[in-house]
C-alpha cells in the first residue's frame, strides 16, 4: 500500500527538479521605463513585474496587497532611487518581509548605484529659480545614457543572482547600449526642430532637455505640491513674450487647469509628454523616446 | 493678468459664501459642503470610468445625493455632522474605487478635489459668478425645515460648491464657507450678515495682494489671511458682545415650527445677561 505513495513521491520530486531550476528570476520595477530596461537586459530568462503604471504619478502611489505579493516573490527591485519612490516604497519592503530585495541586499538596485544625478531648482521666484538645492532628480532614465549606464550595472547584478545566465545579460546590456546609441543621433537630429526653449511643470524632463540640447525656460509649479504664485506665472507669461518660448511640456498627470491657462494666455502649444511604451527586448525603452521625440516634432512643425 | 483673475475670483467668494456658511451653521451641517464636493468627484470618476460625459454623472450622481440628504429632517436625532461624514467617506471609497481602473486615477481624483484658484481664466470666473448667484438666491432665503426647504437649501449649496471646489480647491471654498459666518457668530446665533461679508472680501483682497506681492500660493495664503482677520473680529466681537449683546433674529418662515419661539427665548436669554 505504502509503495504506490512512494513512487508517486519520487515522481513528483523528479517533475519538481526542472522546473525549480527553470524558475526565472523575478524582477520586480518601480515605474514603467525601468521595466522597459529590465527587459532589455534579462530578455526570456527573467520575469519582470512593474509596480506603477504609465502616465501614474510615481510620486503618489498606493500599494494594494496585490504589490506586496508581487514584492514577496521578487529576486530584484529596481527602483529609480533619488528619493523617488520615498514615499511609498519603504513600508512595500516591510510589508513583503522579503530579505532578498531589502536596502543593502544583493537583490536591491537603484539608479544611485549606477548614475550621478543632477539638482533641482528650488525657489517661488523667477530670481530664485536660478539656485540649484542639494536635492537630486530622480527622473535619470529620460536621458539614454543613463539608461545605458543602469543597464550595464543591471545586467552585472542579474548574472549575481542567476549565473547561469550571466553571459547572456552581459549581452543584452551590450545589444541595448549597441541599439540606444545607434537611436541617439537621430532623435538628436529630430529635435533640432524644437525652436526654442520649454517650460515644463516640474523637474521631470530636465535629464531629457540636457540629453538633447533644449534650453530650459523655467517650471510652472517649481516646488512639487505647492500651488505657484501669482507673480511667478505672470513672471512666465512675460518671459514666453520676449524669451520666445516654444512649448510647454507636462507629465501626463499634470495636465491641469494652470498650464492650459498659461498655454491659453500665451498661445504656445502644450504638450502631455509620454513616460513610457511597453516593448519586448530593447524596443519598449526605445519605443519610449521615439514618441517623445516623434510628438515633440510633431507640434514643432 | 493673473492677479486680476485670482481678486475676481476671491471676490465672487468672498461676496457670496459668507451667507451660505450662515445658513449652514444655523442648519448645523458644516461638513455638507465636503460631502457634496465628494459626491460630485466620484461622479466625475464614474464618468471617466464608463466612458459617459464626466459632468453629467456629476450632476446626476450629486441630485440622488441631495434628495437623499434633504430627507433628514434638521430635528432629527441623528448626529448630523457624522452622517455627512459617512456620505464623505462612503463617497471618497467608491470614487477611489472607480478611478483604481483608470491609468493615473489617483492624481485625477485629487484634481477633481483640488482645482487651483490660477487656473481660472475670465470666462471660468464669470461662470463661477452665475453658479454663485444662483445657489446664494436658493440657499440664502428664508430657513424652512421642510422637505422643499431642505432640498432648496441643498441644491443650492450644491449649485454654487460644486463648481466652486472642483475651479478652486477646497481648501479656499470651507475657509469663505465657515470662518466669516463664525467669526461673527454671537451667543449661540448667527450676527450680521453684512459684518461676516466686509470681512471676507476685506482679508480676500489684503490676502490676494500680500500673496502677490511676496511671491506666496494664493490660496493658502488668502486662508491665511482670513483665518487672521476672522480670528481678530472674533475677538473683538466676543468682547463687545458680552456687554452690550446684539443678536439678529434667526429667518424663519411660517411652516418652521418651533423655531421661531426658540429665536425669542434665546433673544430673551440674551438681553437679560
Amino acid at each position: 500500500m505504502t509503495q504506490p505513495l512512494y513512487g508517486c513521491a519520487i515522481i513528483v520530486m523528479i517533475l519538481a527538479i526542472p522546473s525549480l531550476s527553470n524558475a526565472k528570476p523575478v524582477v520586480v520595477a518601480t515605474v514603467p521605463a525601468l521595466g522597459e530596461i529590465a527587459k532589455a537586459v534579462g530578455g526570456q530568462y527573467i520575469n519582470v513585474h512593474v509596480l506603477t503604471r504609465s502616465g501614474q504619478n510615481p510620486y503618489v502611489f498606493f500599494p494594494r496587497p496585490s504589490h506586496v505579493d508581487t514584492l514577496e516573490k521578487a529576486d530584484l527591485l529596481f527602483a529609480a532611487g533619488f528619493g523617488l519612490e520615498g514615499k511609498w516604497l519603504p513600508s512595500l519592503l516591510l510589508l513583503a518581509e522579503n530579505e532578498q530585495v531589502m536596502p543593502g541586499s544583493i537583490g536591491y538596485f537603484t539608479g544611485e548605484e549606477a548614475i550621478q544625478a543632477i539638482g533641482t531648482m528650488r525657489g517661488m521666484t523667477s530670481k530664485s529659480l536660478k539656485k540649484w538645492s542639494p536635492d537630486e532628480n530622480p527622473h535619470w532614465w529620460f536621458d539614454p545614457q543613463n539608461g545605458i549606464k543602469a543597464a550595464a550595472l543591471l545586467a552585472i547584478r542579474l548574472g549575481e543572482i542567476d549565473p547561469v545566465h550571466e553571459h547572456e545579460y552581459l549581452n543584452h546590456a551590450i545589444a541595448f547600449r549597441t541599439a540606444v546609441l545607434q537611436a541617439l543621433p537621430d532623435w538628436k537630429r529630430r529635435m533640432e526642430s524644437l525652436k526654442g526653449p520649454v517650460l515644463t511643470y516640474h523637474h521631470t524632463y530636465n535629464y531629457f532637455m540636457k540629453a538633447m540640447d533644449v534650453e530650459l525656460a523655467g517650471f510652472i509649479e517649481p516646488r512639487a505640491g505647492i500651488e505657484p504664485s501669482t507673480r511667478h506665472l505672470s513672471n512666465l507669461i512675460d518671459q514666453s513674450r520676449n524669451k520666445g518660448i516654444a512649448m510647454i511640456w507636462v507629465e501626463p498627470y499634470h495636465e491641469g487647469a494652470i498650464a492650459k491657462r498659461l498655454a491659453s494666455e500665451t498661445g504656445i502649444r502644450l504638450i502631455s509628454i509620454p513616460d513610457a511604451k511597453a516593448g519586448n527586448t530593447a524596443n519598449g525603452y526605445i519605443e519610449m523616446f521615439n514618441k517623445i521625440v516623434l510628438k515633440i516634432e510633431r507640434w514643432s512643425q | 493678468m493673473i492677479l486680476w483673475t485670482v481678486m475676481a475670483a476671491t471676490l465672487v467668494i468672498a461676496v457670496n459664501l459668507p451667507f451660505l456658511g450662515q445658513r449652514v451653521l444655523e442648519r448645523r451641517v458644516v461638513f455638507v459642503d465636503l460631502a457634496i464636493a465628494q459626491v460630485a468627484a466620484t461622479g466625475y470618476a464614474l464618468g471617466m470610468a464608463t466612458h459617459l460625459p464626466g459632468l453629467f454623472t456629476a450632476y446626476a450622481l450629486t441630485a440622488v445625493a441631495v434628495l437623499l440628504m434633504a430627507l433628514m429632517d434638521e430635528e432629527t436625532p441623528l448626529p448630523k455632522e457624522a452622517v455627512m461624514g459617512g456620505v464623505y467617506a462612503f463617497a471618497a471609497s467608491a470614487g477611489i474605487v472607480l478611478l483604481s481602473v483608470l491609468p493615473h486615477g489617483e492624481g485625477q481624483l485629487m484634481g477633481l478635489l483640488f482645482g487651483s484658484i490660477l487656473g481660472l481664466d475670465w470666462v471660468g470666473v464669470g461662470k463661477l459668478a452665475a453658479f454663485a448667484a444662483v445657489g446664494t438666491a436658493l440657499a440664502w432665503p428664508i430657513h424652512t425645515n421642510t422637505y422643499g426647504g431642505r432640498l432648496r437649501f441643498y441644491s443650492g449649496i450644491t449649485i454654487i460648491i460644486v463648481p466652486a471646489i472642483h475651479a478652486l480647491g477646497v481648501l479656499l471654498v470651507f475657509a469663505y464657507l465657515v470662518m466669516p459666518a463664525l467669526s461673527v457668530w454671537r451667543n449661540g446665533r448667527n450676527g450680521p450678515e453684512w459684518q461676516a461679508v466686509a470681512l471676507a472680501v476685506g482679508a480676500g483682497v489684503v490676502g490676494v495682494l500680500i500673496a502677490d506681492i511676496f511671491g506666496l500660493p494664493p490660496s493658502a495664503t488668502v486662508v491665511l489671511t482670513l483665518t487672521c482677520v476672522a480670528v481678530l473680529i472674533g475677538i473683538v466681537i466676543y468682547f463687545t458682545s458680552s456687554k452690550k449683546p446684539q443678536t439678529v433674529k434667526k429667518k424663519t418662515a411660517p411652516d418652521d415650527e418651533g423655531s421661531e419661539e426658540t429665536s425669542e427665548k434665546n433673544e430673551t436669554a440674551n438681553i437679560g445677561k
